[in-house]
């Protein structure tokens, strides 16, 4: 059910490590970077201060609260009442799905070597999305609005050989066409199955710059990611 | 998200730079005990020190307060996360130091005012030497924090109120800051000790 097209991952470990994002709807999406973020959205809140009052947020009124409303967190200035978004014409987006199970972490780190390798061109083409690695483990989910079925496909073949041909691998994957973007977001954010809600967990997050990324040695950073005992890379 | 003015919002303007949002979490059963979600946070912390040895100069996003704040982790409070370059405006105003500003707003009973600075009393700091803010931009920024997400307020003062102060203009350490009312009742703030 969860995932209609796609065979379903057997999650149980990344699933239990990894804590859903709570609510980071506000600031970034699967789609983030083709729509930037979240906050570059926003055109206007309403909003119930601490004294009282209950007060509009834009660009001509109460301008340094809506500046403040796009980055200091919604909740920390008051009772946010109401967003107004600009929205954007639905679209349709091509996806990539690659499931591997490892029983040798030395073909996880050279599967997450060519997934840092591949970031900056998928970046720049719109791919927007999710990685979760351990060493037993790796998912990668993204989909990009900007590329057809067969730019989508030629993108992702030598990904999906690379991890096919890696010792100790069983792989699944597949790339994918949807109309909009609530069919891909329905399959994995929306669905109950995915879902962590009422778990008690805690999460963090660190931004890795694009040179951090663009490095000379991305094995090396594939290493480093790996000590973790679990990484989302989005 | 490069193609974005950093100043047009309050976002950390970190985010801009940035390429990928790397993250981890941990879960723990509903009824552990206190050592087995230590033991679960544990793991998170150590996990926030790889990806910050990975990326020292680039920030992080929520609950990292908590983290960097638990004892075992005591010295990890670096320029970086997520919070915006604001300050109270009765700071700005006057010119003082952000810490007689606290003792200030604090004077009065500290959970009606700190609430009202809270909402709504912040301005924007810019860079005052070169009038555009960069990653390092000179701010000097604090910002309350829930006491509840602090862990290591000091053992006998009722936290009420917590403050972080940044500036990255030096070393760009960060330095906790807390309010509350200890034994006799009367408003007092202190340094926290692990992270100073």
């Amino acid at each position: 059910m969860a995932y209609r097209r796609w065979p379903q991952p057997n999650l149980p470990k990344l699933r239990s490590r990894y804590a859903k994002k709570t609510s980071p709807d506000l600031v970034e999406s699967h789609s983030h970077h083709s729509f930037v973020l979240g906050v570059d959205n926003v055109l206007e809140m309403t909003i119930v201060t601490a004294d009282g009052d209950h007060v509009i947020a834009n660009s001509y009124r109460n301008k340094d609260l809506f500046w403040a409303l796009r980055g200091g967190g919604g909740g920390t200035w008051g009772v946010v009442t109401s967003v107004t978004y600009k929205t954007h014409p639905s679209t349709p987006f091509s996806a990539a799905f690659l499931f591997a199970n490892s029983t040798n972490a030395s073909s996880t780190r050279s599967l997450l070597t060519e997934i840092i390798r591949l970031t900056p061109p998928l970046i720049e083409q719109g791919y927007g999305g999710y990685v979760l690695a351990t060493t037993e483990q790796l998912l990668v989910f993204v989909i990009s609005p900007n590329v057809t079925a067969e730019q989508n496909q030629a993108i992702f073949s030598p990904l999906f050989e690379f991890a096919i041909s890696q010792p100790g691998f069983s792989v699944e994957n597949s790339t994918f066409q949807s109309q909009d973007l609530w069919e891909p977001y329905d399959l994995i954010s929306a669905n109950p199955a995915n879902s962590l809600v009422g778990v008690p967990s805690e999460i963090s997050t660190w931004l890795l710059p694009k040179d951090v990324i663009e490095t000379d040695r991305p094995e090396e950073l594939a290493g480093e990611l790996l000590k973790m005992s679990v990484l989302g890379y989005l | 998200m490069s193609r974005v003015d950093p100043e047009s919002t309050g976002l950390n303007p970190a985010w801009r730079k940035s390429m990928v949002l790397a993250s981890t979490g941990t879960t723990w059963q509903d009824g552990a005990n206190l050592t087995e979600i230590q033991a679960a946070r544990r793991l998170l912390i150590q996990d926030v020190k790889i990806l910050e040895g990975i990326a020292p100069e680039s920030g992080a996003y929520l609950n990292e307060v908590r983290l960097n704040c638990m004892p075992s982790h005591p010295h990890l409070l670096q320029p970086h996360f997520f919070f915006s370059p604001l300050r109270l405006r009765d700071t700005s105003s006057t010119g003082r130091n952000p810490s007689s500003a606290l003792t200030t707003t604090n004077s009065e009973p500290s959970s009606t005012s700190t609430t009202r600075n809270h909402s709504s009393s912040f301005t924007k700091v810019s860079d005052q030497t070169s009038g555009t803010q960069t990653s390092s931009a000179k701010y000097e920024t604090h910002r309350l924090v829930d006491p509840s997400l602090i862990s290591c307020g000091p053992d006998k003062l009722d936290v009420d109120l917590c403050y972080i102060l940044i500036n990255s203009s030096t070393d760009a350490r960060r330095r906790i800051y807390y309010t509350g009312r200890s034994a006799g009742d009367s408003i007092r703030e202190s340094l926290c000790d692990h992270c100073s």
